[in-house]
């Protein structure tokens, strides 16, 4: 490290004896030097704010589109679950109040054919799935 | 007076001027900065506080349905009381429907333990019990405890708590660190300018800090979005969580009325009673997650 007296000592010396316009000159040309290098140092973190910006974008539309598809997914599953259920347990109903042993049958063995099968595992199955590259999804 | 002279102070008033016009540009970028920060960190707590409150819900379910299917297991000790008493072979009732005599001796036990959890709800250790018959299979499970309260102070205090850690994933874990730390950093780099004279030096303190500010918002945008796809997850619980609580309450609901009008005499009440009961018994031994907490894997099932 120079010893920052003597730069002190010599500016002092050098702009004190200068004529007027060369006493400006000096702390002018630090003024020019301060603004090159705040240009450099503005640029390069417009540039990575850049970088961050895009980099954050990437990850949430990557989250949102994962996200929606846990929607969509979920939203289809149990609605057509719901509405099979509803008829199963019509049929139930119906099968005790008439008696009806074959009903019966039926809308039990339905009712928990799709209560056992549970759409939270399923979902993990499509996510591991959908993760692999060669992932096609038929619609 | 001299030109030069003039010259000489025109330009050291210029730059003097331009110096403090510079300076009050730079303090407000960073005031901006920080500004901009603190609205985003508000919304953050926000979405933070809104995500618990979801984990909350999800948890409440899981106690409605485990307490339900505690009331569906009593019911199905009814059942299986009933159906020792009934004329019917033990071997007609496996031949027929596929129900051996431990069956019904592990509903029997099972129903007793429910009882028991049951006769506990208002206690804070139960809580846990309720939240882990809600998670997990129920018969099986009520009937390897040695006793009901085992079950509320042990294994469903350990339970809950995987249940809950699964159920908070996705917010404090994934924005955490970076968005704490985000606060202590930009302290220190707001203080530092403060002491800055020269306006250039200000200007890229500022630039720093707004890209700190850039670092940290990206992280909340993250985290926040994180937060959303983990409580579209926990909608998906929830919805599976009614699903299994309206069938529970609805096979509970036909069970009992048949037991009301069913003789042990006659054999065909008797097998009505006996599926309705197997069906339920099916039902309650369904899992919405696994011992850690998570959805069940496909294997599993």
């Amino acid at each position: 490290m120079p010893d920052p007296i003597v730069p002190k000592v010599v500016k002092a010396t050098v702009i004190r004896r200068a004529p007027a316009p060369a006493r400006v000159a000096l702390p002018l040309a630090d003024a020019i030097r301060a603004c090159i290098e705040y240009a450099k140092i503005a640029q390069a973190e417009k540039t990575e704010r850049a970088r961050i910006r895009a980099k954050r974008d990437v990850a949430v539309a990557a989250i949102n589109a994962h996200r929606d598809v846990i929607l969509r997914y979920f939203e289809l599953r149990f609605k057509e679950r719901e509405t099979a259920l509803s008829r199963f347990f019509v049929q139930l109903d119906e099968g005790i109040r008439t008696r009806n042993d074959k009903l019966l049958d039926v809308a039990l063995h339905g009712i928990v054919s799709i209560v056992k099968d549970n759409p939270l595992a399923d979902f993990e199955a499509f996510r591991q799935q959908m993760a692999k590259p060669e992932f096609l999804l038929d619609l | 007076m001299p030109l030069p002279l003039i010259i000489g102070l025109g330009i050291g008033a210029g730059s003097f001027l331009a110096g403090i016009w510079r300076t009050i540009t730079g303090v407000t970028r960073i005031k901006a900065a920080q500004a901009r920060y603190e609205s985003r960190r508000s919304e953050y707590d926000a979405a933070e506080r809104r995500a618990k409150e979801h984990q909350t819900n999800v948890e409440t379910a899981l106690q409605d349905l485990g307490r339900e299917r505690l009331e569906a297991t009593v019911v199905l000790g009814r059942a299986a009381e009933f159906l020792g008493k009934a004329r019917v072979k033990d071997r007609e009732l496996f031949e027929k429907l596929d129900i051996p005599t431990h069956t019904l001796t592990l509903w029997q036990g099972a129903s007793v333990k429910a009882i028991e959890v049951l006769g506990g709800i208002g206690k804070s250790v139960v809580s846990g019990a309720l939240t882990a018959a809600g998670a997990y299979s129920l018969v099986g499970s009520l009937a390897s405890a040695s006793t009901g309260t085992a079950i509320a102070t042990l294994n469903g205090v350990a339970a809950q708590n995987a249940i809950l850690a699964w159920l908070g994933g996705g917010t404090l874990a994934a924005g955490g660190g970076g968005v704490a730390m985000g606060t202590a950093v930009l302290g220190g780099l707001v203080a530092g300018p403060a002491v800055l004279v020269a306006s250039f030096f200000i200007h890229a303190k500022a630039a720093q800090v707004e890209r700190v500010v850039e670092q940290n918002v990206s992280e909340m945008d993250r985290a926040e979005a994180a937060m959303q796809a983990h409580a579209a997850y926990l909608d998906a619980v929830l919805l599976r969580v009614c699903e299994l609580r309206e069938t529970t309450r609805r096979l509970k609901r036909n069970l009992e009325e048949l037991l009301v009008s069913a003789s042990p005499e006659d054999e065909r009440d008797v097998f009505r009673v006996a599926k309705v009961a197997k069906n339920l018994g099916a039902v309650l031994d369904a899992a919405v997650l696994d011992k850690d907490g998570r959805p069940i894997p496909p294997e599993a099932r």
